[in-house]
């Protein structure tokens, strides 16, 4: 059909035929007739050359999976099968702006394209947010020499998934922290069982019970006393990271929400598990309202190895806020499902009745399972980054006083029940997860 | 080679512009391009200030006087001595003229009102005097700015080589004709329509009174503009409205041939050369940034750490700090956010400079597809195939618009009688309308079938893919279902021995 510009031409071509005629004026008439029989002249070229389906546009992502704050390369392809050249071709693949940015290279491209020709270009783009995402679609123009004609088409299957992992940069950060200043943070903690084992851990006084092979004589000369050797064996524990991902823990601004620092906190977690070999597992909380009917607790198998860490991120990455909470519910029927002991490691913002937590607490105490909360506490949340109006400060304040009472009476009561209830801003989350896990490990909690 | 086309078909396309331009100049009488006729606008504006200045200060002298004076029972506000005295002061002040540069003057406010130049009372007719030359000069000076607007557009197109422009440009160069010929349009329409004979009494000759009083007579070469009759055969070349316009049109094709080359060569080059620099300044700005933060290392050697400092944590909030926990770390956040900003822009543009040398390391091509230097047209083939598009267009369009302009010849395909041939309408420019309206619907005709075929041809070809892929996917099935079957037994196929 034609375009706009055809369209435009014609417009002028009837203006002037029709001033020419009334005008009897014989340079308006011809003039006229020259801009409209220019336009129109190309219509049947167009349609009888041009056939859009030659054209094949495919997408190349360098990675299906990148962290958040890594890059992309996004590479577009375009064949021309037929024989017959484009002589003006536009190519626009789309992306959603929302969550990403396009740092280097542009995302269209207009060109002309001979026949049995490829092309291609390429852009790099950054996520803004974890999470899943598709790229496109790729639409596709075609036009005369002249643009008086025009064919748009959308590519057809040309969304490409993409998965975005929270940001390697606090991994990055824990490993060059670690480099610095080791055993300040996430020093080698062992959770060690005495008592069996190979590992030489010193000499103690002999007690009843203890086998007469593993009396040091050379100590019990020495000291006149009996005394034997005593050995130890480093014990895996099962650590099991429990996020909320009810709606309240997506509340702030996007980048900043209590469930972005979670999963963050998760992530770093995961990482220092593994590498003090424990086996690491993940259970994600949250009652779908659009999917009544699904299991509310979505649950990664504990397990450890290379694999592990990927495995672990493919299962958070793509988590968002949803739903209601049912803390006691959700507790009960996790707790139920675990076989072995397990550290529970529950990342939650605890904005639930008093009922609904003592209730969990009571749960979760049923069985042998050790208990961690780290709660993020949501006004430190909901105001991270952000600049503030002094009755938005005034409400924040107001907000915080009530937020802080809650947790104060939750974290009583969690302490009734012998559950170590943490309390956590954006700037120490990571920090007070990871210290706490390794408190709890160095305790010798949840051991096997 | 593809900017040096692109230059020689600019260079082509203003050569032509000017010569249609002056061509089309040529069409007006001289007289017509008054270049002073903005000055007198002002100068008409300046007059009715002055005037009613004038009046005002007259009237305010003559009535305003009399009730300072206390002496309104008089009728003479300050004696003739002092009424000519003040007179004199306003002639001395104000240099009123007539049309034709007479000074006026006055002696009194009566005369003023009754007695003033001409036949009717002085301040309507001095009034309207003015507003005759604002219309007048008006009327030439928006022939004169669509002459000017013409050649800034047509400027324009060569610095930004965008068809928009070339189109704005003809079309501000054909608009002081239709300007010039509309008031014997409405004149005509008027006429035509029977308007004209409802005016009667002292209106009765308005039409005549505007167009010789207000308008300008703008003289035009009748041969070039205004014909009777098509002529006959070859004849209509030598008409030179048809060439002028013909010329014109080539202007237009040159103009937009030079803007395809321009949309097609410019965004590769600009595009490579954008990323070029992106990249390159990417990777100093990489440099400089790493030198900033080993300086700023380097002073802060010795100074006590961030870590070491006291810090809001939920702890603190919960033993004593109370809500002034929150007011001081909104304040902090404040204070370290633009710092942190910075710091993450540094962290981002190191870390995209070491991404992209690393992609460049990995992929050959990256380099040649982020810059997209290889989506560059071939340059011999878009040379070639721009003339020959060119040369066809031009040739194709104006065989048509001669076929147009001559309905006889199509006629005569239809074999129509001889009466009918030579018939007087045959000639008229309004036959034209006969041959044009079947021709330009021809166009979109076939352009509708074609399509159409190659729809169907699609919808066919896409079924028969899915027939085919459907097929493949029962086949695919039937081969599972054979190798499960085949697992089950246990057995491996024995291949026959020799």
């Amino acid at each position: 059909m034609l375009a706009g510009r055809g369209k435009v031409l014609v417009g002028i071509g009837v203006f002037l035929l029709t001033f020419g005629f009334s005008m009897i004026n014989f340079f308006l008439i011809t003039f006229g007739l020259f801009t409209i029989l220019s336009a129109v002249i190309s219509l049947p070229i167009f349609d009888l050359k041009i056939n859009i389906d030659n054209l094949k546009v495919s997408r190349e992502l360098s990675k299906k999976k990148i962290f958040q704050d890594d890059f992309i390369h996004v590479k577009v392809k375009i064949r021309n099968r037929g024989k017959k050249r484009f002589d003006f071709v536009e190519i626009q693949d789309t992306f959603p702006r929302e969550y990403f940015n396009c740092v280097i290279g542009e995302p269209f491209i207009s060109t002309r394209i001979d026949g049995k020709k490829t092309l291609e270009f390429s852009y790099i783009l950054k996520p803004k947010l974890r999470g899943e995402f598709y790229l496109g679609p790729i639409e596709l123009s075609v036009k005369d020499r002249l643009e008086f004609n025009n064919e748009k088409r959308e590519v057809p299957d040309s969304y490409t998934k993409l998965i975005i992992y929270p940001p390697y940069g606090d991994i990055r950060k824990m490993e060059a922290l670690r480099g610095r200043s080791v055993g300040r943070m996430f020093g080698a903690h062992r959770s060690v069982q005495v008592g069996t084992g190979t590992e030489f851990h010193g000499i103690r006084q002999y007690q009843f019970g203890d086998e007469f092979r593993k009396i040091n004589w050379k100590a019990t000369a020495r000291t006149g006393n009996i005394m034997v050797r005593e050995f130890e064996m480093e014990k895996n524990i099962n650590v099991l990271i429990v996020l909320d991902a009810s709606s309240t823990m997506g509340a702030g601004e996007q980048l900043n929400t209590k469930l972005e620092f979670s999963i963050r906190a998760a992530m770093v977690l995961c990482k220092v598990a593994l590498e003090h070999r424990d086996n690491i597992g993940a259970v994600i909380l949250q009652n779908n309202p659009k999917e009544k009917k699904r299991d509310p607790i979505k649950k990664l198998e504990t397990g450890g190895g290379n694999q592990m860490m990927f495995k672990f991120l493919d299962f958070i990455a793509t988590t968002r806020a949803l739903g209601s909470k049912s803390l006691a519910v959700w507790m009960d029927s996790l707790v139920k499902r675990l076989r072995k002991r397990h550290l529970i490691i529950l990342l939650s913002d605890m904005e639930a009745p008093h009922e609904d937590i003592n209730l969990m607490y009571k749960k979760a105490r049923a069985r042998s399972h050790e208990l961690l909360i780290i709660s993020p506490f949501s006004p430190w949340f909901e105001v991270f980054g952000r600049e503030m109006t002094a009755a938005e400060r005034g409400i924040a304040e107001a907000i915080s006083e009530e937020m802080m009472q809650h947790i104060l009476e939750a974290r009583q009561k969690a302490r009734s029940f012998g559950i170590p209830l943490i309390s956590v801003g954006p700037d120490n989350i990571i920090e007070r997860t990871i210290n706490e896990y390794l408190k709890a490990k160095q305790k010798g909690k949840a051991q096997l | 080679m593809a900017r040096i086309f692109m230059r020689v078909l600019q260079v082509i396309t203003i050569v032509m512009y000017f010569f249609v331009f002056s061509v089309i100049i040529s069409v007006f009488a001289p007289d017509t391009w008054q270049l002073n006729s903005f000055g007198k606008i002002l100068n008409a504006l300046k007059n009715m200030v002055m005037y009613g200045l004038y009046f005002c200060l007259a009237f305010v002298g003559t009535k305003g006087g009399p009730f300072l004076t206390g002496s309104l029972t008089t009728g003479v506000p300050f004696g003739e001595t002092s009424e000519h005295i003040f007179y004199q002061f306003l002639n001395m002040t104000f240099n009123l003229t007539t049309p034709d540069g007479t000074p006026i003057r006055y002696t009194s406010f009566n005369q003023v009102l009754k007695d003033g130049y001409g036949t009717v009372g002085s301040i309507p007719s001095l009034y309207l005097d003015q507003l005759t030359t604002i219309l007048r000069n008006a009327y030439m000076l928006v022939l004169i700015l669509l002459v000017i607007l013409s050649i800034f557009y047509a400027f324009m197109f060569i610095f930004k080589s965008d068809m928009k422009y070339s189109l704005y440009a003809m079309v501000t160069l054909v608009a002081p004709i239709i300007v010039a010929i509309l008031p014997d349009m409405i004149i005509n329409l008027l006429e035509i329509s029977g308007l004209s004979q409802l005016i009667s009494g002292d209106w009765e000759n308005f039409l005549v009174v505007f167009r010789t009083e207000y308008i300008p007579q703008i003289n035009f070469r009748q041969d070039f503009l205004l014909i009777d009759q098509i002529p006959p055969g070859f004849g209509f070349f030598a008409v030179p409205g048809v060439l002028v316009a013909f010329l014109m049109y080539i202007y237009l094709e040159f103009s937009f041939q030079t803007a395809y080359v321009a949309r097609v060569t410019n965004p590769s080059i600009t595009r490579t050369k954008r990323l070029e620099s992106q990249i390159a300044l990417l990777g100093e700005s990489s440099a400089f940034m790493e030198s900033e933060k080993e300086a700023s290392l380097r002073g802060q050697e010795g100074k006590p750490s961030e870590e070491e400092k006291p810090k809001l944590t939920i702890k603190n909030f919960f033993t004593g700090a109370g809500i002034n926990a929150i007011k001081d770390l909104i304040e902090r956040r404040e204070r370290v956010m633009e710092k942190e900003q910075m710091e993450e822009v540094m962290s981002d543009t190191r870390r995209l400079n070491s991404y992209i040398d690393r992609l460049f390391e990995i992929d050959p091509d990256a380099r040649s597809t982020l810059t997209a230097t290889g989506s560059a047209p071939s340059q011999r083939n878009m040379v070639s195939s721009s003339l020959i598009s060119m040369t066809l267009r031009l040739v194709s369009i104006f065989g048509l618009v001669y076929l147009v302009a001559n309905p006889i010849l199509i006629f005569r395909v239809f074999r129509v009688p001889d009466i009918i041939e030579s018939s007087v309408g045959f000639s008229s420019p309004e036959a034209i309308v006969t041959s044009l309206v079947p021709v330009v619907l021809l166009f979109p005709l076939v352009a509708f079938i074609i399509r159409t075929y190659k729809q169907y041809k699609l919808s066919k070809s896409h079924s028969r893919r899915e027939k085919e892929s459907d097929l493949l996917k029962k086949i695919s099935q039937l081969r599972d279902i054979e190798e499960e079957e085949t697992v089950f037994d246990g057995e491996a196929p024995q291949i026959p021995s020799i």
